[in-house]
């Protein structure tokens, strides 16, 4: 099929109602089908490439998706972390009040 | 390594559930001088049994996430279908090993909102038997022993504290940076979050390494401080404790006297075990443990263990929640580090008379790096497929943060859990029936944090910033309310110690005993609700038939 017919066809899969031609006795109709599809296909394309799929992590180039990260990262992780400068909070100090009630099992 | 796991045919105490209190109290008790015996539905896992693969723990059902189904209807006036939208894990450790790990402390109002506000129309707003005193010394204790990193001073908002966080914050994310910015832009206070996630190494365990396999998944490094890397060990390590694995309780047993004697569980193969103790602490979160009491049926006690006031599984609350999404011209790279860096307080107690509705709850401004969710985002006018979606995953992925609100739900009588009438689960037991609707001051709640969650991305300079419509969440990962406690017997199920009013050496301890939902968040309360009861058992062990 042509793209634009491609489209169409794909079209009628993803809408309201049951596709033309969509067998009377299908256990399930042609959207629910459709979008197991779509859920499989990104599946294929996005998931470890030890399940078969993202063929040499094809699909996490795509994305710039570095994958697994058995060592992690260290900061900064962006230019917005490496630039916005960090708050400066005030100095704490403990509330050194009464405790205004008891701790189970003790005097304090 | 793994820890010896003894065998103990006569435990002191029967702690029912692994996970944010039943880890707590197992350790608690154990390791200062009971027989314990820990209960979990699900298997035991160990850290090996994880790791960074999105399939297996993220879209593979039964490997970490419960499930099992529950039943949902709006109303109890409406059809009842089956569900999925208890959001658990069931295996040892529970939701802790997966969970974004925010640990705050509820605030002096969250236990005085009935005082303070007055009756709620139409919502059973009660004070808590309890305040933010009772629990300050163990907030601290779960803080420490737990492992939570922080800055103690950081959020002008916080209750006061007598010791600082154990470890500082763990390194700010790009969305965290970003919060920061916004926030001094609307002269809001941004601060880090404090998280059971360490900063250094802390307790034999590693620092965080950033890697952004985080909320959902299970940390490969033990740096989240989940109930399985903390309490779990500790409580092996006792010689006192045995966590028997793949059982899942059927039913507490109560002696002629009214006392409880013991539990029948099942185990894998669903053969029945009978297991005597002269304590039970149910610990199996807000849905389960109301379903197990309601499921104990005797003579003494026909509607359900503990049940004289007709309140077990009533006043069901989780965290209602929003959020907007916003996209940024450069990349985030939201794919690394922790889920949640920063959190924002300044809208958190209630202001009826400036918003002209009651509530409050706080911005977690946060991203997470999953792909397969991500390219299946339902964005509006966009098609799950063909070419415009796959440049928009191109595009996309590495440039937008999620500015998500949690608020606080309303209590209502008619939100509850009962035992559904037809559904059974794979042991055989029937599913809970949850029914849930949203009280109406929700929906204004989520307007309100909807249009801030916009505000701060609006600020950050994000665009095309999606939100989320008002909805009627049919379940949650905070699971709250259904055995709340209380000074009044015939109002409450358990009293100010999480102990049963109707049962003496019967205990609960968990989100169920929330009068309050709080803003969000739970777990460091629970944990902090179960070192207390731990003391209270201890304290009175004497009096509770231990023998």
């Amino acid at each position: 099929m042509a793209g634009a017919n491609q489209r169409k066809a794909i079209s009628g899969l993803d809408g309201r109602g049951e596709p033309k031609g969509w067998p009377g006795d299908a256990e399930i109709g042609g959207r629910t089908f459709f979008r197991m599809v779509i859920t499989h296909t990104m599946e294929g394309m996005f998931s470890d490439p030890s399940y078969g799929g993202n063929h040499e992590q094809i699909g996490w180039k795509l994305i710039n998706f570095p994958g697994r990260a058995p060592f992690g990262y260290d900061p900064p992780f962006s230019q917005y972390d490496m630039t916005i400068p960090e708050i400066e909070y005030p100095e704490w100090t403990p509330y050194t009040g009464p405790m205004k009630s008891k701790i189970i099992g003790t005097t304090e | 390594m793994s820890l010896p796991n003894p065998t103990i045919r006569r435990p002191d105490v029967i702690v029912i559930g692994t996970g944010a209190a039943g880890g707590v109290m197992a350790k608690e008790l154990s390791t200062r001088g009971l027989k314990v015996v820990a209960l979990e539905m699900g298997p035991h896992m160990k850290t090996r049994n994880f790791d960074q693969d999105e399939i297996k723990v993220m879209h593979t059902p039964g490997y970490v996430q419960y499930d099992q189904p529950n039943t949902y209807r709006r109303t109890a006036a409406d059809e009842t279908r089956v569900d999925h939208g208890i959001h658990m894990q069931s295996n040892v450790g529970g939701s802790t090993n997966h969970y974004t790990g925010i640990s705050w402390r509820l605030h002096e109002s969250d236990f005085k909102e009935r005082s303070t506000f007055g009756d709620i129309d139409g919502a059973d707003v009660q004070d808590w038997p309890i305040d933010y005193w009772d629990l300050e010394h163990y907030y601290q204790k779960a803080e420490y022993e737990i492992g939570v990193s922080g800055l103690a001073g950081a959020n002008p908002f916080d209750p006061p504290r007598r010791k600082p966080y154990p470890m500082p914050p763990v390194p700010r994310t790009s969305s965290g940076a970003i919060a920061d910015m916004a926030s001094q832009k609307l002269g809001w206070h941004s601060y880090p979050a404090p998280l059971a996630i360490t900063s250094r190494p802390y307790d034999g365990r590693a620092a965080v390494m950033n890697c952004g396999f985080c909320e959902g998944y299970v940390c490969t490094i033990q740096a989240r401080s989940s109930i399985l890397v903390t309490m779990i060990p500790k409580a092996l390590k006792s010689g006192n404790c045995e966590i028997r694995a793949d059982a899942c309780v059927k039913e507490v047993l109560v002696d002629d006297a009214g006392l409880v004697e013991g539990v029948i569980y099942l185990d894998k193969d669903l053969q029945e075990h009978k297991l005597e103790s002269r304590v039970v602490v149910v610990c199996a979160n807000g849905i389960h443990s109301a379903k197990l009491l309601l499921n104990s049926k005797s003579g003494l006690f026909p509607d359900g263990l503990a049940n004289s006031s007709g309140k077990v599984g009533k006043h069901l609350m989780f965290n209602y929640y929003q959020t907007a999404r916003g996209f940024f011209e450069n990349d985030l790279n939201e794919y690394k580090g922790v889920m949640d860096s920063r959190i924002i307080q300044d809208f958190y107690d209630p202001n009826p008379d400036k918003n002209g509705f009651f509530g409050g709850g706080v911005l977690e401004p946060r991203g997470d790096g999953e792909t397969i969710s991500f390219a299946n985002l339902n964005m509006p006018r966009l098609r799950r497929w063909g070419s415009r979606r796959k440049k928009w995953v191109m595009n996309n992925y590495t440039k937008y943060m999620v500015s998500l609100t949690s608020m606080q739900s309303m209590s209502q009588e008619a939100n509850m859990i009962d035992l559904d009438p037809d559904v059974k689960d794979k042991w055989g037991l029937p599913v809970p029936r949850v029914t849930y609707n949203v009280h109406p001051n929700e929906h204004k709640l989520g307007d309100f944090f909807r249009d801030r969650a916009k505000e701060l991305l609006d600020a950050a300079g994000a665009s095309g910033v999606i939100a989320t419509p008002n909805f009627v969440p049919r379940g949650d990962a905070h699971l709250l309310g259904t055995c709340r406690m209380g000074n009044d017997p015939s109002s409450s199920v358990v009293n100010k110690y999480n102990q049963a009013h109707d049962v003496k050496n019967l205990f609960v301890v968990d989100g169920s005993s929330f009068v309050t939902s709080g803003k969000s968040n739970p777990t460091l309360t629970i944990q902090a609700l179960a070192f207390r009861c731990a003391d209270y058992i201890l304290d009175q062990k004497s009096q509770l038939n231990l023998g």
